[in-house]
This record gives C-alpha cells, sequence and structure tokens, in this order.
C-alpha cells in the first residue's frame, strides 16, 4: 500500500537559492498560484457580462461574494465593510485551496501546517494592529474583566493574554488537521480498494461518501477560517 | 380540493411572512442566527475541544520556555506558565462547550451570552 | 546507557501518569452524561460540578506535564 503521508511531501520544480535561504518554486507554490490565477479568472471573468439577471456563472461568484458579505455584516458590523476585501480574499484564498486539493494528483497547500499557520498569525498580526490602531493602549483594557477586583489581575491578566495569544495556533491547526487527516483517510481506503481486488467494490463505495464528505469539509474548514477572523475582527473593532 | 388548495396557500403565505420577520429581525439586531449544522455540530466541535485546551497549554509552555532562555531562570517560568496555560486553556474549552462567543475577556462574554438567554435569542 | 536517552526516556516514563488524568475526565464526563441523561433538570448544578471536576483531575495530569517538560529542558 502507498505511503499516505507521501502525498504531503513538497518537491521542488525550480530550485532556487539566494544567500543560502532556499526559495525553490515548489509544487505547493505551484498550487498557490493555480489557486490565485482560477480565483481572478473565476472572479473576472464569470461577472464580466454584468448581466441584471445574472446567468450560471455570475450568480456563483454572486454568492460568494454575497456569502462572505453577510458574514461580515453579521459578524462584525458596519465597520467591518471596510476590510471586507480582505477577508473575501481569505475566503476564497482557502477555499480554493482546500478544493485543489480535492483534484487527483493536485496538492493541497492547506495541509501543511506552515501554511495555516501563516495565515493565522497574518490575521492574528492584522486583528491586533487594528486594535491598537483603533483604540491605542486602551486596547489593552480588555485583557482585565470589568468589576474583577484588582488583586486577582495578577492571575487574569496572564490568562487572558494566553488564550489570546492561543487564537493563532488553534486557528491554524484547526484547518491543518482536518485537511490532513480527511486527505490520509482518503488514501488509506483508497490503498484498500487496491489491495481487496474484487472485494475492493465495499471500500469503494465508502471512498465515494467520504470524497463528498471531504468536499463538505473543504468548505465548512474555509468558512469555519473566515468566521473565526470576523470575530476576531469584531472584537479589535467593538472591544467589548 | 378547494380546501386543500386554500390551505397550502395560506400555509405558503405564512412561511413567506414568517421569513420576511425573520429577515426583519437579523437586520435590526445584526446578529446571525446559531450557525446550524455548522462548526457547532457533534464532531467540528469535539475536534475544536481537544485543539483549544491543547493550545493552550503549547502557548504557555512556548512563552515559559522562550523568558526562561531569555532570562536563565530554568524551569520556573516553564512551570508557572504550564499552568497558566492550562487554566486559558480550560477557559476556552469551556466557553467552546457553553457556546461562548470567542472575544477575549471570559467576564463580559459570559454577561453577554446570559443576557441573549434572557431575551430569548 | 547515553544519559540524552536516560533524559528522554524518563520524561517517557513521566508522562504515563497522565494516564490516570486520561481516565478520570472520562469518568466525569461519562457520569455528568449519565445524570443528566436521567434528571435534565439538574443540569445546571451538575454542569458546575462537572466543570470543576474536569479542572482539577486535568491539573493531575499537568504535574505530570510538569516532571516529563522538567526531565527534558531543564
Amino acid at each position: 500500500m502507498a505511503n499516505p503521508i507521501e502525498q504531503f511531501k513538497i518537491q521542488p520544480l525550480v530550485p532556487l537559492e539566494i544567500g543560502g535561504v532556499n526559495i525553490s518554486f515548489t509544487n505547493s507554490a505551484l498550487m498557490m498560484v493555480a489557486a490565485l490565477c482560477l480565483i481572478t479568472a473565476f472572479l473576472t471573468l464569470s461577472v464580466r457580462g454584468r448581466a441584471l439577471v445574472p446567468g450560471r456563472w455570475q450568480s456563483m461568484a454572486e454568492v460568494f461574494y454575497e456569502f462572505v458579505a453577510n458574514m461580515v455584516r453579521d459578524n462584525v458590523g458596519q465597520e467591518g465593510r471596510k476590510y471586507f476585501p480582505f477577508i473575501f480574499a481569505l475566503f476564497m484564498f482557502v477555499l480554493f485551496g482546500n478544493l485543489l486539493g480535492m483534484i487527483p494528483y493536485g496538492f493541497a497547500f492547506t495541509s501543511h501546517i506552515i501554511v495555516t499557520f501563516a495565515l493565522a498569525a497574518l490575521v492574528f498580526v492584522g486583528v491586533t494592529i487594528i486594535g491598537f490602531s483603533r483604540h491605542g493602549l486602551h486596547y489593552l483594557r480588555m485583557f482585565f474583566p470589568h468589576g474583577a477586583p484588582l488583586a486577582t489581575a495578577v492571575i487574569l491578566v496572564p490568562i487572558e493574554l494566553i488564550s489570546y495569544l492561543s487564537r493563532p495556533f488553534s486557528l491554524g491547526v484547526r484547518l491543518f488537521a482536518n485537511m490532513t487527516v480527511g486527505h490520509i483517510i482518503l488514501k488509506v481506503v483508497g490503498g484498500f480498494v487496491v489491495a481487496l481486488g474484487v472485494f475492493g467494490i465495499v471500500p469503494m463505495a465508502f471512498l465515494g461518501g467520504v470524497t463528498v464528505l471531504e468536499f463538505g469539509i473543504a468548505l465548512l474548514q474555509a468558512y469555519v477560517f473566515t468566521i473565526l477572523s470576523c470575530i476576531y475582527l469584531h472584537d479589535a473593532i467593538h472591544m467589548h | 380540493m378547494t380546501d386543500e388548495t386554500k390551505e397550502s396557500r395560506s400555509l405558503e403565505k405564512l412561511g413567506e411572512r414568517l421569513r420576511a420577520a425573520r429577515d426583519r429581525e437579523k437586520v435590526e439586531t445584526g446578529r446571525a442566527e446559531q450557525r446550524a449544522g455548522g462548526p457547532n455540530s457533534g464532531a467540528g466541535l469535539g475536534l475544536r475541544i481537544a485543539i483549544e485546551l491543547v493550545a493552550g497549554i503549547v502557548v504557555g509552555v512556548a512563552i515559559g520556555f522562550t523568558l526562561d532562555r531569555w532570562l536563565g531562570s530554568r524551569p520556573w517560568f516553564m512551570v508557572v506558565f504550564l499552568f497558566l496555560g492550562a487554566a486559558a486553556g480550560m477557559m476556552n474549552v469551556y466557553r467552546a462547550a457553553k457556546g461562548i462567543d470567542a472575544s477575549v475577556g471570559l467576564g463580559a462574554a459570559q454577561r453577554r451570552h446570559d443576557q441573549d438567554r434572557k431575551n430569548g435569542t | 546507557m547515553d544519559p540524552q536517552a536516560a533524559k528522554f526516556i524518563g520524561a517517557g516514563l513521566a508522562a504515563i501518569g497522565m494516564i490516570g488524568s486520561g481516565i478520570g475526565v472520562g469518568n466525569i464526563w461519562s457520569s455528568l452524561i449519565a445524570t443528566v441523561g436521567r434528571n435534565p433538570a439538574s443540569k445546571a448544578t451538575v454542569e458546575l460540578y462537572g466543570w470543576i471536576g474536569f479542572a482539577v483531575t486535568e491539573a493531575i495530569a499537568l504535574f505530570a506535564l510538569v516532571v516529563a517538560l522538567m526531565v527534558l529542558f531543564a
């Protein structure tokens, strides 16, 4: 049976090294570029007609747009409109990354923890900068609950601080774990199909179900990643 | 026959009114309906709880370890921050399990949650 | 034996202590589910005790983790 971890291997396509730093163009980078091109092509070509009554492609693009717009409006509020482009880009990038991984011989770059963690860290740092620029040093106030005795600050502040710092970690790990586990299951079950010969029809049926489930998870995890970013953004803007 | 169609038509009308009322409410409160079947369902919640607990501890230990390396006070900061990180992790797990929003500050979040429940949302 | 190897073995042995905590946490939630299933009205009170019990039991695992980390890094 093929090694289920092998599919996550990063292979350099164009070896490149500058100043002792390996910046080869890898298959992961290729998929990211592919996702970028696909998103751009999909969004520009589908709304090129600008029909009042949208066609099939245009309504698909509009569904994505409206979905994210509603998410931003419901979870961040009116002030969140400003950050909509970023949230939309994040959602589309993660979604296409997940879906590209579902194409046979494709590569899911979201199944690498460094990619998801970099995205999560980007959100985290951005949100923190927004919070500080909107509220100044007052932003630190939210690490101490209102009305709690001052003596408890010694314990509560570090706890809230760690809870705040653990956000990018849990955000990144969640996406990474879901994608990795899904792809490993697909590979292992696929190996059963080959190994069992004629009786492989049973795992084959199971594989069909798992594939459908994986598509659902690809959508759901993109949604979860984006909605959590929205919630963090809401926190930074409104600061309860 | 005529009664049936009338009934179905009135049901349709009712459904439409319900949808309109719900939309209005959503706009007024500015709050999304509970994410039905979304990340808060079964396996998703379980995975989230597991990750939250570990994330708190890992971040705590990482902070403690870095402080120790910096100040040369092995292993005391690591031990202290491990317990603080575990507390943060447990707090996040409590939040996830109770469905309280993930914003900073458990006390305020808890109060908002209770308020929402009282208001019947 | 290489002292480095002994260190890793020691850390692994220390981590065994978490078994008990795992059993304990499972026990707490299983009894909580059973209790709430039998008497849903008691959910609010029992849940609070459940969280306290979970925190205390989990703390025992943390002692094992502290020992393991101290063996590894200190």
